[in-house]
Parts: C-alpha cells; structure tokens; sequence
C-alpha cells in the first residue's frame, strides 16, 4: 500500500532539500513534478536506458526507479546542477564541442553517467568508459562523440 | 525545442477567425523589407488535400520565406523542425553562405504554427537535400535584388560591387552601403522562380564542411531544453489504461478499490475502458498495478499452420 507522507530531506544541486511526501515515489518524478527539474527525462521507466541517470553520493543512479526514500539525507546531483557560477561543466564544454547528441534526450543521463564515471576514474581507459556507458542508449546514434567528448573532457582535467 | 522568435502579432493571429484572415496577417507578414517566397516541396500534395476547408487561411503561392529587415536581420520561417538532425544549424548556415551574411545574423524559425506557412512535414532527409537547396536558391535571389538595389544607390554596375557580411562595397570608390540600409523603408517581394536562379559554386562557400556550435547544444547539455513530454499543463493528469490480455478479451470482473484509496487518483470507466488518473504519471502506475481485473479470454483459434489461411479468409 502507500505510505503516509513524511518530511524527507536532501541535498540537491548543493541546497538543501525539503519535502513533504511519500518515500515511495520515484525520485524522477518528485524532481519533474515537485521541483520542476525537467533535464531529468523520462525514458523506459524501468531502469534500462539512462535517460534520467542523476548522480546521488557520486553514483550514477536511475532516477525511475530510485525512491525518494533511497536519497533521504543524501546529496543528489541533477543535470541542472553541473554548471558552476555560470560556467559549463568540463563535461558540458566537451559535448558542445563533440557535437555528443542528436535529439539531446539522453544527454542528461549521458553527461551525468560520465561524470560519476570520472569521479571515480578520471582517467578511464576507453574500455572502461565503453564499460560504464553501456546502459545509456542514445537512438539517435551519437555514442561515438559520446565516448569522444568524455575522453577530452577527461583529458583536460589531467592536463 | 522552442523555437528561438517570438511574434508580437502571434495573439491577434490565434485569435482571429482564419476564414477572415489574409495570408499577412496570418503570417504576421507586416514591416519593410526584402521577402522572398517560395515553395519546398511538393505543392501537389497541399492541393489535393481531401478537406480543402482545412487550408483556410493558409497561403497557396509558397510554403517558407525569408525576409531581409532593415535591421540587416535574416530571417528564414519554414514549417520544417529541428528534432536532432541539426537543421537549426545547417540551414542557416547554406543561407548565409548564399546571401553573404554572417552566420550570427541569420534566425530560423521552425514549425511554429502561428507563423510558419504549412508544411508536409519533417522526414526523408527532404530538410537539408530538398529544402536546403531551395533555401540556397531563395538566398542568391535575395543577394541579387540587394546588389541591384546597391548598384542603384551606389551608381557602379553590378559587377564592380562585393559582397561581404551584409554589406556591398564598390573597391574602386570605397562606397558601401549594408543590406538593411539598402531595405530601409522599402517593402519588396520576390517569389521564387527556383528554375532560374544559379546558387554557388561549392568552392565559393565558405561556411560550407564547417562545423560550427550547434544552436541546440547549450540547451541540450543543460537540460533547459523542453521536450514536448516536460511541458506541464495547471490540472494535467497522467492516465493509465487497463489493457486486455488478449485480443477480444471481455472484461468479467474489475477491483478497483485498493486503486481508489491511493490519494489523488481519480479512475474514469467508460464500460470496459478503465484507466487510472493522476498528477504524477508512477503513480497512476501503481494504482493500475492494484488492479484486479478478470478477463474471458477466447480459446484460441489460430496458429502457426492456420495463420495464412486465416489471414486469406478475412
């Protein structure tokens, strides 16, 4: 059955987050409906193509099928969140310049793996990078410059 | 995507009974400057349309124009639409290339309705290898009449005249006059005539094989981007259907109660069509997964062996 609403707190984008809400809805939706946060897109609603991977305590995570609960007391990361004081993320920079989308649907799932990804491992290998993105689908077909724009971003950092 | 202009006579437009509209002012094709019309694509299909009733209001002569306003602004209004094929990019690009304008002076609006004449529709590729070439053909139009209108105010024949970044200068004298200097105050219109117009060679395109920042790119890895399932509408709902497991399936018996005390959800049931309601499109979900619903479903008849006879006999 549903729960009873409670207050659930969170960091999101840095700021502290307060709700007042179930712990079984989907993170996805409290960030689209509750806080009109829409980069975080709808895809599957199963956790099988990425679309709205958010980054919750340096994890790339589904947001579909994440509960509120799940992220009680943590920090979560939106694509909304990436830019510092204006200023695209290294990231951003890398898929604007790559060209790294299409339609752009999954490029907040995609921006957003890749930077739990570096976080982690800022230098991956190719492979590794092959290795983490395999679950972010782009129907579009732009996985080459995906791969390509994380490398450079990758490389910036290091230089 | 939003499209990137908004129209001060967009209200009057969409308010106004289109049976009583001219094309002007449906298109909010007011102001001075240079317009050329024409038409991409096949015309044929806009005239056999089997409701011609639905055409009202829609102009019949061309489906997409450019204006040139004396602000030296270009402006492309076509029906086509960006969804990730870069059109937004490459399309003012092939202009601005034809016209001798600088990319950052060119604007494209697309697909919006209030403004853009009709279109067949976004598909096959025809937005860059149909329209583009189209587009070219309207952009040396417009860069003919403007070095005509230049080589008047600048008495020197046309030859002698060059034009770069929106603006036509005589080297032998250093005269020069800007593309939106020469419209100022002037309405002029051309219609296309894509059987006599010669566009460049692609030798002389400088814009052409290049690649520069895509015009969707910063909305599109910021999220700020709006896709038409972000729009959120005051009241809207998400619904839920109850689906039959099989075709021809009847419904025996539903349970709806657990799915009624789920706050918020409101179910709709028109006979057998059942579907569950809600602000948040999980939580129609869940209330559609307590569901009970029995169903009698009809032995099946056909198989693999009987499929083609089955199919004949229908």
């Amino acid at each position: 059955m549903y729960s009873m609403r409670r207050n659930i707190s969170f960091t999101l984008n840095g700021k502290p987050t307060h709700l007042v809400a179930n712990d079984e809805g989907m993170l996805l939706w409290v960030l689209r409906y509750d806080l009109g946060l829409t980069g975080t897109k709808y895809g599957c609603g199963q956790g099988l193509c990425g679309a709205c991977t958010v980054v919750v305590e340096n994890e790339a995570v589904r947001a579909c099928v994440t509960t509120l609960g799940d992220v009680a007391g943590k920090s979560v990361l939106t694509i909304e969140g990436l830019e510092q004081e204006g200023k695209l993320h290294p990231l951003q920079q890398a898929f604007v310049r790559h060209s790294a989308f299409q339609c752009g649907y999954c490029t907040p799932g995609m921006i957003l793996s890749a930077y739990a990804l570096l976080r982690k491992t800022p230098q991956p290998t190719k492979e590794q990078i092959l290795k983490h993105m395999e679950d972010n689908l782009c129907r579009c077909g732009s996985h080459t410059r995906v791969v390509e724009a994380i490398q450079e971003a990758a490389q910036e950092r290091a230089g | 995507m939003s499209v990137q202009e908004k129209s001060p006579n967009k209200a009057n437009a969409t308010k106004t009974d289109p049976a009583q509209v001219s094309r002007r002012e449906f298109l909010g094709l007011t102001g001075s400057g240079l317009f050329v019309f024409f038409w991409a694509g096949p015309r044929r299909f806009f005239q056999e349309t089997s409701h011609p009733e639905q055409r009202t209001g829609y102009p019949e002569d061309f489906n997409a124009y450019l204006r040139i306003a004396p602000d030296g602004r270009v402006t492309c209004l076509v029906g086509k639409i960006e969804m990730g094929e870069g059109v937004m990019t490459s399309l003012p690009m092939m202009l601005a290339d034809e016209l001798d304008v600088a990319l950052d002076s060119v604007d494209i609006v697309m697909g919006d309705t209030a403004l853009c004449p009709w279109d067949m529709g976004t598909f096959g590729s025809l937005s860059t290898r149909q329209f583009g070439q189209i587009l070219r053909k309207a952009g040396a139009e417009a860069r003919t009449v403007l070095l005509q209108m230049a080589a008047e105010r600048l008495n020197a024949p046309v030859e002698r005249l060059n034009a770069k970044d929106g603006v036509v200068s005589d080297p032998s004298t250093g005269k020069h006059a800007s593309y939106g200097e020469l419209v100022h105050g002037k309405r002029i219109e051309r219609y296309l005539d894509k059987d006599k117009v010669v566009v460049k060679s692609a030798s002389a395109l400088k814009l052409w094989g290049k690649s520069p920042v895509r015009r969707d790119a910063l909305d599109k890895v910021t999220g700020k981007g709006k896709f038409a399932g972000d729009f959120v509408l005051p009241g809207m709902l998400h619904a839920r259907m109850l689906r039959p497991p099989a075709h021809g399936a009847t419904l025996k018996l539903v349970d709806t109660s657990a799915a009624e005390k789920i706050e918020g959800v409101r179910i709709v049931r028109d006979g057998e069509l059942i579907a569950m309601l809600h602000a948040h499109r999980d939580v129609a979900d869940r209330a559609m997964a307590l569901v009970k619903a029995e169903y009698d479903v009809p032995a099946v008849t056909v198989d693999d062996r009987t499929i083609f006879d089955h199919l004949t006999e229908r």
